[in-house]
């Protein structure tokens, strides 16, 4: 009886620790570069229960004003990892949910957040990077693994505009 | 020749007084020169319709920034938005990073949709003698400022987590996934002058610069928080005395702004709350950490069973 219970469950626990893999993303329809496609690929992503790879990608090019690869996801792929978010070999499908340490440590990287000790001397890494935007309020309490939703995504590039503009969130009393 | 000093004084202030009609300076008597001033201000106030008088109103965009579109329905197409396009009722809105636009809403409100936000107008319309504007900010961040112009405000913004109505005032809101729904307003609104409304039936109201969010969903608790300075033991973050240095001034933000940390906080305030006790300058440690300020610890100065100054206990010791 142990004997055929032992393969079953690692066989769930394989099932059950894989990521998950969409059909399709958000910017494999709207990847396009003028202003229309941006602002359907931001409505697509507010939208999206889940962000792949190719939307993350994607997004944080856009929100570093970097042109992204458009319908190109390897061009884009490439580009992270000349800036350094990606290592050399990572090579991750386009439709995998994207784990919220990739976006952090990318956001970290472009935005100079320096973090702790620990984070200056190992670097940005996936687990530090997100805990220092939790701990700077940009993010909520994440594991470096877990997927973002397309708003939570929305809000901490939101959250990190303000912070990198130093937006001291007082309202503005229209004229 | 008291007859002829009698028509010369007559003559006289009947010419001051023909100067003082002419001259706008002088001071006129009532009736007289303030009619036409009068006529103006009842000019720029919007008259009131019939009881059952319905009147469509429409909204104006006054100036943009950025990557900004709207949509006349949510069917419609997208379109560039520009300045005076003119949206009716049902209206979307959409903007980009790092981009705004700023609407006249009717007659009374001034809206400005920031950055990644996304924002529908369903209803502008003025009924007799009430202007009833509904605004869904289905997330990012946005600035009112409702006018009043001598007709009754019904101004009322929905989030996904909470509705505020407001009669006549300024404030700016945000709604995103991650912090909900949060509100402060400017420094010059009157004493409850917003009203909050949260999902959850229990309501909030804001006077001048107070704010809310989602875990101090009361304005006095959101100040209470804003007031800690302090980190309490176990919550401080390696760096943080660094960038204390760094950031002189905002260290109270930054310090009670992460999840955890609020919420911590947040128990711990509702129990000073209930306790009644607050130092002044800054908040109580955390009960049980040692610090001679906490109030549950007995060799508290002020109220600890031990302190010195407190009167012997008189009575015969409780069971």
């Amino acid at each position: 009886m142990r004997s055929r219970l032992g393969p079953l469950l690692l066989l769930l626990l394989a099932v059950a620790c894989a990521r998950t893999t969409l059909k399709s993303s958000v910017a494999a329809e709207h990847g396009g570069t003028d202003e229309f496609a941006e602002l359907d690929f931001w409505e697509g992503i507010s939208q999206a229960r889940l962000v792949t790879n190719r939307d993350a990608l994607h997004a944080l090019l856009l929100s570093v004003e970097q042109a992204p690869g458009g319908a190109d996801y390897a061009a884009e792929v490439q580009q992270a990892r000349k800036r350094g978010w990606v290592r050399e070999g990572w090579n991750r499908p386009a439709n995998e949910t994207a784990q919220t340490g990739l976006i952090a440590r990318a956001i970290c990287l472009e935005y100079d957040i320096e973090g702790g000790v620990t984070m200056r001397v190992l670097g940005p890494r996936p687990r530090y990077a997100v805990r220092q935007l939790t701990w700077l309020g940009l993010l909520p309490t994440r594991g470096t693994k877990e997927a973002l939703s397309g708003l939570e995504l929305i809000a901490l590039l939101s959250n990190v505009e303000d912070f990198a503009t130093a937006d001291d969130t007082k309202p503005e009393d229209l004229e | 020749m008291r007859r002829c000093m009698l028509i010369l004084l007559s003559l006289a202030l009947a010419a001051q007084a023909q100067d003082a009609a002419k001259d706008p300076k002088q001071p006129a008597k009532k009736g007289t020169a303030k009619q036409p001033a009068q006529k103006e201000k009842k000019k720029a106030t919007p008259a009131p319709l019939g009881k059952d008088e319905v009147k469509v109103l429409q909204a104006v965009i006054i100036k943009v920034e950025g990557v900004v579109q709207w949509r006349p329905s949510t069917k419609g197409k997208w379109q560039k938005a520009k300045v005076n396009d003119l949206l009716a009722p049902g209206a979307e809105i959409r903007t980009g990073r790092k981009s705004s636009v700023t609407l006249r809403v009717g007659l009374n409100a001034t809206f400005k949709v920031d950055r990644q936000s996304r924002v529908a107008i369903p209803e502008i319309v003025q009924k007799g003698r009430v202007l009833k504007t509904r605004v869904a900010l289905r997330y990012g961040r946005a600035d009112v400022k409702v006018d009043r112009v001598g007709l009754d405000n019904d101004f009322a913004v929905a989030s996904p987590s909470a509705t505020l109505a407001v009669r006549g005032t300024a404030w700016r809101m945000w709604w995103d996934v991650n912090k909900g729904f949060r509100a402060v307003g400017v420094p010059r609104n009157k004493l409850r002058a917003i009203e909050v409304e949260w999902m959850q039936g229990r309501r909030a109201f804001l006077s001048q610069q107070d704010g809310v969010n989602e875990l101090f969903k009361d304005a006095a608790l959101a100040a209470y928080a804003k007031s800690y300075y302090v980190p309490p033991p176990g919550y401080e973050s390696p760096n943080l005395a660094e960038w204390q240095l760094q950031n002189p001034g905002q260290v109270n933000r930054v310090t009670i702004d992460t999840g955890a940390n609020l919420l911590a906080l947040r128990g711990y305030l509702l129990q000073g709350a209930r306790v009644g006790q607050q130092q002044p300058g800054g908040m109580l440690p955390p009960p049980g950490s040692g610090d001679p300020n906490n109030p549950f610890d007995p060799n508290n100065p002020f109220f600890g069973a031990n302190n010195p100054n407190l009167p012997p206990p008189t009575g015969p010791p409780p069971p």
